[in-house]
């Protein structure tokens, strides 16, 4: 039986792989992916809002009957002839035989020619409603391995209709890669290796895009070190490593876990106390306590809940028409370090802002209706937002056109958008205060192209019951339940990165199918741990993660790994957030910060980030702390740069608690009473690791041999001021 | 840690009167006409004291807000005090040195004593207090004084203050030991507070935030309910939001209540509960949050009373007796009968001892029309609950459901308009109401209601600016207009489709009755509460703008005139005839030269000419109480009272010289300003007029000079001012020596009213086109148009001549002259071109004055010399 079925689809592909009659010759099915392969309808060309030179189609091809009407009835006879057909200005165009601006795009010989010439001739008709169309493209192959660099494969792109027929559309497909140097893809499909590596290449057709797993072996003997397996995480993530035969890196230090997990989980550096005490320890099981202290302390809720408080833009403003008053923030702020310090499942968080109904003081979570807008209550920018944030998809593009580079569809698009809008807004019981609710009676969202009414539908699910519902609360249930994948791996995947610095996915708000997991087993389980598994409780993923062995590698590399950004093969070198570096400088310090009309005694506690906080507004600008313009968590930006390490050698930051208010080095020097003692009580505040034999010894040659106390205060300050400048103070490692 | 008060009794007036040497005073006790008591008193103004801790607050309010010190009276501490007892609390502000007397707009408390205060004290320091800037006052409250807010004001010998408040408790009064000795910042130096007292807090300027930490005993299942009153008390004199919330947390550290906003007391909030455990429990006052950078201060009530929430019905008809669901804080609810009080109004003492005492009360509404009760099931238009009864009527219903609307049938009369009123949040209910009318079933009526809020007019309290938002707002009020006779559906739900139990409506629908209000206007780049008094010199005249305000959906439109209700009869008071559409009238207040020096309340009440006219009317001022940033008020005080004070004499006094003639449209009048000084009083003297009608213009204020008896003073009428007779007055000050801003230190006396008619313009020209040569001259002539006879001969000049051009002589006009010709002279290198605008200045001497007429728009082309 099995036998019989792919025969068949087989012979149904032979069949279809081609028309051959002028009858078969469908305006949707088969001029329309011409105008797609040759880019007639790219946003540089006639898919441009204006199109191009006076003939406009539709971008990418999202709307076949106007594309249809432009060509026929916008200027009659002129684009179209069908008395001559192969003099119509849509083929000599095309040609080059008369000027155009787009060039030669196909050869009278072409296949492109002959469908479009055939179409015309046989009256150039627009397709009948029964006219089956693309349900779906798939590559032959998903995934494919090259045991060594250099091998070539030749793809093919397969689109089934909705009559369940099949059709080879790889000549009319578009191709791309996501990493050409290991896996680059020409226009045939073809696909040829360079290196060894994973990537990803894609294939568009219609509004679809697919895509197929690459693996470029690396040359040679490969033999798998078989390293501890702490976790279901790190079998997941050996597995992908074995698969591409790279060595993870050896386990990390004590120091370095104990550093890069205090970072990870309270938003600072150990303090000297926190580090005799985990080195002091020979508890075989030492980091597991230590983890589950971390977890238990107010401040990885803090640390969390100051990123929250980014994607969800929480900031004010004092013009009470936009409903985002100081109070309001402060209480939306308070509510959210709530959920994240007493661990609200991620569902029922999510749950509650996406319901927040009422008053944005006493009920907080409503605040996601004016916070996100920053203004006007705007559907379209409360639908792009609810998608980038609890799903992670920028569906942006769908407002105008499909998704060129993944599955959304304008229809999508506006189906999804009519969850919201229903959503009103208005004053409360004072100037400062503003009710958020529904009309339930609100029309859903308008289709731009023919003004339908769009019904409300799920993103990649289906059709939503609204009927006298408050449609926010039938999206909210849809989204948080254990099962939406979508859902539970966009919080999975953001978790991911807030320990790696990248997402399984990367950028972690962009999921899409053209940017895919680099470990989909991995996501695949993680996801579903927090969902299924965990319920929502997003410690437990956080421990799971803390203790896998994966995370506690070391960041020295191997010759294998060396390359490898992508699969967690080793620990990666992560610039501290601006927050965490200046609590990270403070704390080593023990320099109580200041804040401006903030009680907050650290950074992550500031209720709208560095924002409105202008004692410090250059740091947290020159560190790159969101400015919360927008959802994206792109806003939080991690790179190093020179204004950076100008702004600690010279800035007032460090000038500051090191040099105007002293406190560590007095102390020190009170308690220690040799050179030695001091600067090592000085890396291990500032790099919770004792100096090196090396280090020590150089460094040491620089503090004078005196009993002036001020003279050693400032060879000692400038100690502290050295390795506070070092990358390895500003970087997680 | 708990520093009880010193004779134990946790009474802070007691406890200051015992740090302070108080000196013998005379007391004098008076009641003006309404029956509103005014404590007068004289000082000895001994300026003596120990330094007193609650200087120490005073003088850390005034340090730390760098104060304007451009109010009289700035601030009281504490504000608050206990039934029954005596207290004695400090006001700051300036030129306090003279003062005499405590108004209070409410009876219950009497001001004893007022004493001078020299120096204060602070962190082992003493300073010196300005002259004036200080004084000690001592309360009596009586034992039956209402639980709530007195508004007062303090008489000098030059004037009456700005409003301040004092509020008064049921229970003792507790002063927060910080920061005077131990810091209560921290659970563990949390200050123990016992049951049913209320707590004088006081939150320096931040941030950081002040945590206020206190603590309770409790037995297991005993309630406790705490409640804050610091919005309410007003900051307006302090510059800064305060905004309060509260926590608890039981013995085991478990949080058991909070609140931020209630919807009882808006910013103020509010906790009750049942401790479940025994112990002490640790009770956190704290802002809202830390942004704030001003002092604020705020009263803590504490105790285990029940706190009613909200109650159901919201109201009902005078004399009834009630059956009261009443709707805990702490989420119990109980029954209680309630006998209505026989007048319509706002009842405030039905749950005033429920349940123990309340320290503040929830209000009812006492209407003369019947409550009809909700019956369930009601719940779609076409299965409606009758009302079984003509209008006016009140519904009362709950939203106990997501989506529930409510649905009654009323009958109503074309012709008619009714008020229709929803009592919600104004009543602390969680109903956010949306109303829906709209005709029955076989009812032809075109008309359909959907209301969501209200207007501020809406509920007939004006003296503010309209964006001002407060939770009454959220309670639609609307006409209703039948246009045809028979049934109409009424539904109710709520706006964001919240409920519960305690989503409460009360819906007055009753017949509209035509109101107007008085008020005082904003004073132009002036704070309200500056001048919103009435300010009399004996032997002087002292004028104030009052403005008209329709009530909501009023018609009326004939003539009226004000009552000054209450003023004492050796006190003038004038007022036009006028109309709603006049907006602002002016009004003059003259006390004779042997006048008592006094203070008082009164009413300004529209009344109709016509006396049969429907409509009633009131005084209704607001006044903002607590600003947020951006001059947002938040609290407001309300007074149906105007306050006057009768207060020493000015230096000088002054009269406007009646004019023998009119004010012509398009003419401008001179009138003469006579200044008499009293000996010893040589200053310059600022005059301006603080109000003209609509069409008239007036000249920037003019500065009679020091020295000087003779001031002129120019008004002019436009076109488009109405014909008709006016009452106008100047008011003058010294020029120096006061606060320009504010107007503290200064006299202010107005002229007595003169009146001006605005008369047709006595001629009207139209200048004809000329063109004139470089260097040449020409002549424009013009069309005279007579309207109004003149006697002599009048002069006419022309205005806006362009450059090198000159009028040769003033062209002469008399009366019956059908044209005039301006002779002009053009110079060799005038600007070649046309020159617009040109109007012709015409001087007439009427009535011994000169009167200046301008009329005119004339063309000049001047064309280059020809070669």
């Amino acid at each position: 039986m099995r036998f019989h079925c792919s025969f068949l689809v087989t012979l149904s592909v032979l069949l279809s792989a081609s028309a051959n009659a002028a009858d078969d010759i469908s305006f949707k099915r088969d001029v329309m992916p011409i105008f797609l392969k040759n880019g007639c309808n790219a946003g540089d060309c006639h898919g441009a809002s204006r199109g191009q030179d006076g003939f406009k189609l539709s971008l990418f091809g999202y709307d076949p009957e106007g594309d249809h009407y432009r060509l026929m009835e916008e200027h009659p006879g002129r684009r179209v002839n069908l008395a001559a057909p192969e003099k119509s200005l849509l083929l000599t165009k095309a040609t080059a035989s008369v000027s155009h601006t787009g060039g030669e795009l196909f050869t009278a010989k072409s296949e492109s020619y002959d469908l479009i010439l055939k179409w015309l001739e046989a009256g150039a008709p627009i397709d009948p409603d029964d006219t089956s169309l693309a349900a779906s493209i798939r590559f032959e192959k998903k995934v494919h391995k090259f045991e060594k660099p250099g091998g070539a494969l030749k793809t093919k792109v397969i689109a089934t209709y909705d009559d369940g027929s099949e059709r080879d559309v790889t000549r009319w497909s578009l191709f791309m890669t996501n990493d050409e140097s290991v896996a680059a893809i020409d226009e045939l499909g073809e696909i040829t290796t360079s290196k060894a590596g994973g990537a990803n290449v894609f294939a568009r057709f219609d509004k679809f895009t697919v895509g197929m797993e690459i693996t470029v072996l690396p040359e040679g003997n490969f033999e798998w070190p078989n390293p501890p397996v702490n976790n279901y995480i790190d079998e997941l993530v050996f597995a992908k490593l074995k698969d591409l035969r790279i060595i993870p890196s050896e386990l990390s230090s004590d120091e370095q876990f104990l550093r890069r997990v205090t970072i990870d989980l309270s938003g600072t550096v150990p303090t000297p106390g926190e580090y005799q005490t985990f080195m002091a320890s020979d508890d075989p099981d030492k980091r597991t306590q230590i983890v589950d202290h971390l977890l238990s302390r107010d401040s990885f809720g803090e640390l969390f809940a100051a990123k929250w408080g980014e994607w969800l833009r929480n900031f004010t403003d004092t013009n009470p028409e936009k409903g985002t008053a100081q109070k309001a923030g402060w209480n939306y702020f308070e509510w959210i370090r709530e959920q994240m310090v007493e661990n609200t499942p991620v569902n029922e968080f999510a749950y509650a802002l996406l319901t927040g109904n009422g008053s944005n003081f006493t009920n907080p979570p409503s605040n996601y209706y004016t916070m996100i807008p920053q203004g006007k209550v705007d559907p379209i920018r409360l639908s792009e937002d609810t998608a980038q944030i609890f799903l992670g998809i920028r569906t942006q593009c769908a407002q105008c056109h499909n998704h060129p580079f993944d599955r959304w569809t304008i229809d999508d698009y506006y189906s999804f958008q009519s969850f919201f809008t229903g959503v009103r807004r208005k004053h409360g019981s004072e100037a400062r205060e503003y009710f958020t609710f529904v009309d339930v009676d609100a029309e859903p969202a308008k289709h731009p192209v023919d003004d339908r009414l769009m019904p409300h539908k799920f993103l990649g699910g289906e059709y939503a019951d609204v009927a006298d519902k408050d449609p926010r609360k039938v999206l909210a249930e849809w989204m948080t339940q254990p099962g939406n994948e979508l859902f539970r791996e966009n919080i999975a995947n953001r978790i991911w990165a807030h320990f790696f610095g990248r997402g399984i996915i990367d950028e972690i708000d962009d999921i899409r199918i053209s940017n895919p997991p680099s470990n989909a087993p991995l996501l695949l389980e993680i996801g579903k741990r927090l969902g299924e598994d965990y319920k929502y409780d997003q410690k437990k993923l956080v421990r799971d993660i803390c203790l896998s062995r994966t995370y506690q590698l070391s960041a020295s590399l191997n010759d294998s790994n060396k390359f490898d950004e992508r699969f967690f093969s080793h620990a990666s070198l992560r610039r501290m957030r601006a927050d965490v570096m200046l609590d990270s400088l403070n704390a080593a310090l023990d320099y109580q910060a200041k804040f401006r009309r903030s009680s907050a005694k650290k950074a992550i506690q500031l209720f709208e980030g560095g924002r409105s906080d202008t004692n410090n507004s250059y740091f947290f600008k020159t560190f790159g702390q969101a400015r919360r313009e927008s959802v994206c968590a792109c806003e939080d930006k991690s790179e190093a740069n020179l204004s950076q390490a100008l702004h600690l050698i010279n800035g007032h930051t460090i000038d500051q608690a090191l040099q105007r208010n002293p406190k560590v080095i007095p102390y020190l020097m009170n308690q220690h009473e040799t050179p030695t003692e001091i600067v090592e009580a000085l890396f291990i505040r500032a790099l919770t690791r004792k100096p090196s034999e090396t280090e020590l010894s150089g460094i040491l040659k620089t503090i004078p041999e005196t009993q002036d106390r001020s003279q050693l205060h400032r060879a000692y300050n400038d100690v502290m001021w050295g390795l506070l400048n070092s990358s390895e103070f500003m970087f997680n490692h | 840690m708990f520093r009880e008060s010193s004779l134990g009794r946790a009474h802070l007036g007691l406890f200051m009167q015992q740090r302070l040497s108080i000196s013998r005073s005379n007391r004098v006790c008076s009641s003006n006409e309404q029956g509103w008591f005014v404590w007068a008193f004289r000082s000895n103004r001994v300026g003596s004291a120990n330094r007193p801790y609650w200087f120490v607050l005073a003088v850390l309010l005034s340090a730390v807000l760098g104060r304007s010190q451009e109010e009289t009276a700035e601030s009281i501490i504490p504000q608050i005090g206990q039934q029954g007892t005596e207290v004695t609390a400090l006001v700051q502000g300036t030129l306090l040195d003279t003062a005499e007397e405590i108004l209070f707009y409410q009876k219950g408390i009497a001001c004893t004593k007022i004493k001078q205060l020299s120096e204060y004290s602070w962190n082992g320091r003493t300073e010196k207090a300005e002259l004036g800037m200080a004084i000690q006052v001592t309360f009596n409250i009586a034992k039956d004084a209402k639980i709530g807010e007195y508004f007062f004001r303090i008489r000098t010998e030059k004037h009456l203050s700005e409003m301040l408040s004092f509020w008064v408790t049921k229970f003792p009064v507790v002063e927060e030991v910080e920061p005077f000795s131990t810091k209560n910042d921290e659970p563990e130096f949390a200050q123990l507070v016992p049951l049913n007292s209320t707590v004088v807090g006081y939150q320096p300027q931040g941030p950081p935030n002040d945590f206020d930490y206190y603590k309770v005993k409790l037995s297991a299942g005993q309630r406790c309910t705490a409640q804050i009153l610091s919005a309410r008390l007003g900051t307006y004199h302090y510059a800064g939001l305060t905004d309060m919330a509260l926590e608890v947390r039981s013995p085991s550290g478990k949080r058991v209540a909070r609140c931020d906003d209630s919807p009882l007391f808006s910013q103020d909030p509010m906790v009750s509960f049942i401790a479940e455990e025994p112990g002490e429990y640790l009770v956190l006052a704290r802002q809202q949050m830390d942004y704030e950078t001003a002092v604020r201060h705020y009263a803590l009530h504490i105790g285990d009373f029940e706190r009613p929430a909200v109650t159901y019905p919201l109201g009902g008809k005078a004399g009834d007796e009630l059956t009261l669901r009443v709707f805990l804080e702490d989420g119990e609810e109980k029954t209680e009968k309630v006998k209505l009080p026989k007048s319509v109004g706002e009842f405030e003492e039905a749950l005033i001892n429920y349940g123990g005492d309340i320290p503040s009360p929830n209000q009812l509404k006492v209407a003369n029309f019947p409550n009809v009760m909700e019956e369930s099931g009601h719940n779609k238009p076409e299965n409606t609950q009758s009302i079984g009864q003509s209008l006016p009527v009140a519904l009362n219903g709950i939203v106990e459901k997501e989506g529930e609307k409510d649905w009654y049938k009323i009958s109503a009369r074309k012709g008619e308009r009714y008020r229709v009123r929803a009592y919600a949040r104004t009543l602390g209910s969680k109903l956010d109401p949306f109303i829906w009318v709209r005709p029955a079933e076989g009812n032809k009526s075109s008309r359909l209601y959907e209301e969501d809020d209200s207007l501020w007019d809406g509920h007939d309290w004006e003296g503010h600016h309209y964006r001002h938002q407060v939770k009454d707002r959220l309670d639609p009020v609307f006409m209703f207009e039948p246009d045809e006779d028979g049934d109409y559906l009424i539904g109710v739900g709520d706006t964001r489709r919240e409920f519960g139990k305690d989503y409460i409506y009360r819906i007055e629908i009753q017949p509209h009755r035509n109101t107007i209000f008085t008020h005082f206007p904003p004073y132009p780049s002036k704070r309200d509460i500056t001048r919103d008094v009435i300010n009399i010199h004996r032997g002087s005249t002292f004028s104030r703008p009052i403005a008209i305000q329709n009530g909501f959906g009023a018609r009326y439109d004939g003539p009226m005139t004000l009552e000054a209700k209450g003023l004492p009869a050796d006190i003038t008071f004038e007022c036009p005839v006028f109309t709603k559409n006049d907006l602002v009238i002016l009004t003059t207040f003259s006390a004779p030269y042997d006048a008592d020096l006094k203070c008082g309340l009164f009413e300004l009440i529209p009344k109709p000419v016509d006396e049969k006219a429907n409509l009633s009317g009131a005084f209704a001022m607001t006044t903002g109480a607590t600003q947020r940033r951006g001059s947002y008020d938040m609290v407001f005080n309300k007074t149906r009272f105007a306050a006057f004070a009768v207060v020493e004499e000015a230096p000088f006094s002054v009269k406007l010289e009646q004019p023998k003639v009119g004010l012509a449209k398009d003419a401008e009048l001179e009138l003469k300003v006579t200044v008499e000084r009293k000996e010893g009083f040589e200053g310059a003297i600022y005059a301006e007029m603080d109000w003209v009608p609509p069409g008239l213009t007036k000249q920037p204020p003019m500065v009679v000079e020091a020295g000087k008896n003779e001031g002129f003073y120019k008004i002019s009428a436009t076109n488009q001012a109405k014909d008709g007779t006016y009452q106008l007055s100047i008011n003058c000050r010294e020029n120096e020596g006061g606060n320009v801003r504010t107007g503290l230190g200064f006299h202010f006396v107005a002229a007595p009213f003169i009146e001006i008619k605005v008369l047709d313009p006595y001629l009207t020209i139209e200048l004809e086109r000329a063109a004139i040569e470089q260097g040449k001259t020409g002549e424009i002539v013009g069309k005279i148009n007579h309207l109004r006879k003149f006697e002599g001969v009048a002069q006419g000049i022309l205005l806006r001549l362009p450059t090198g051009v000159e009028l040769v002589e003033p062209a002469k006009i008399e009366s019956g002259d059908e044209t005039v010709t301006f002779k002009l002279k053009v110079a060799e290198d005038a600007l070649v071109g046309q020159a617009k605008e040109i109007s012709a200045d015409i001087e007439i001497k009427d009535g011994g004055q000169k009167i200046h007429q301008q009329s005119g728009d004339g063309v000049l082309r001047i064309d280059a010399k020809r070669k």
